[in-house]
């Protein structure tokens, strides 16, 4: 895997864990309380 | 054109992977929260049926306890085939330390600090304590064998280059060499004989040139003349 991948890959995740992260918050937020 | 829907799909893919993934986290986010609340109430709670309920659930958390568990696990799912058509590394494994620990964090945090005020609970913190082992535990397992993976795999690329570089000596050795003999086109060889010597005119010439001197027709002077003349314009 060339470094230009592992990078892309890593944004990736980094992108999704963060978002993840938001939405899950926002989502229990909203319907829970 | 194939080519151009190939890229599409693996970027279809990407997304897909982007998506997935995202949606794990947010169920492991929606968990923790859940289980927040309803340990902040006393760590049980009931919702509908036909019983008498000693204490509800917050509005909405069974819902989204369900919501969460069964989502994240077809996630879980999708996100384990978008990672193989992408070829991203696999951190899906990542996803069961991260649910344990969190929710270990929950048991500790709440068993040190029950909502009720009451010291410590512990029956809440050795939930905690087994849920760290297990979250922890494969983490701590997998570690060593994610840092032999990566020598294993810079030892076998470097086994690959030697292999293939005595292979290309080896192919190089066997094949005998390329001659393209229709390039090269024929030319009879022509025999060169280097001059040896001046011209036999020029011979009889400076004999004819000689006998002159030494008949006193020729000064000295003027046999040096036309002889440097003669082998001048000779060898011009």
């Amino acid at each position: 895997m060339s470094s230009n991948q592992k990078i892309k890959f890593t944004v990736l995740y980094l992108v999704a864990i963060v978002a993840g992260v938001i939405a899950g918050t926002n989502i229990f937020d909203a319907i829970a309380f | 054109m194939s080519r151009g829907r190939s890229s599409l799909s693996v970027t279809i893919w990407h997304i897909v992977l982007l998506i997935s993934f995202g949606g794990i986290v947010a169920a492991l986010t929606i968990l923790f929260r859940a289980m927040r609340s309803v340990m902040a109430i006393g760590g049980t709670c009931a919702s509908g049926g036909p019983y008498q309920i000693a204490v509800s659930c917050p509005d909405g958390v069974p819902v989204l306890l369900n919501g969460a568990i069964w989502g994240g696990v077809i996630l879980l799912f999708v996100a384990l085939v978008a990672t193989s058509r992408t070829g991203a590394p696999n951190i899906i494994w990542l996803l069961w330390p991260a649910l344990f620990i969190s929710l270990g964090y929950n048991f500790i945090d709440f068993g040190m600090n029950p909502p009720d005020g009451s010291g410590t609970e512990s029956g809440w913190i050795s939930c905690g304590v087994v849920f760290l082992i297990m979250g922890g535990g494969p983490l701590l397992f997998m570690i060593p064998l994610i840092r032999d993976g990566r020598k294993n795999r810079k030892r076998g690329a470097e086994l690959a280059e030697r292999a293939l570089t005595a292979t290309t000596r080896l192919r190089n050795a066997m094949t005998p060499p390329n001659v393209n003999v229709t390039a090269v086109p024929f030319r009879p060889e022509t025999p060169r004989v280097a001059p040896q010597g001046p011209p036999p005119t020029i011979v009889a010439d400076l004999e004819r040139l000689a006998a002159l001197h030494h008949a006193g027709a020729l000064s000295a002077s003027e046999y040096d003349a036309a002889k440097r003349m003669l082998l001048t314009g000779a060898l011009s």
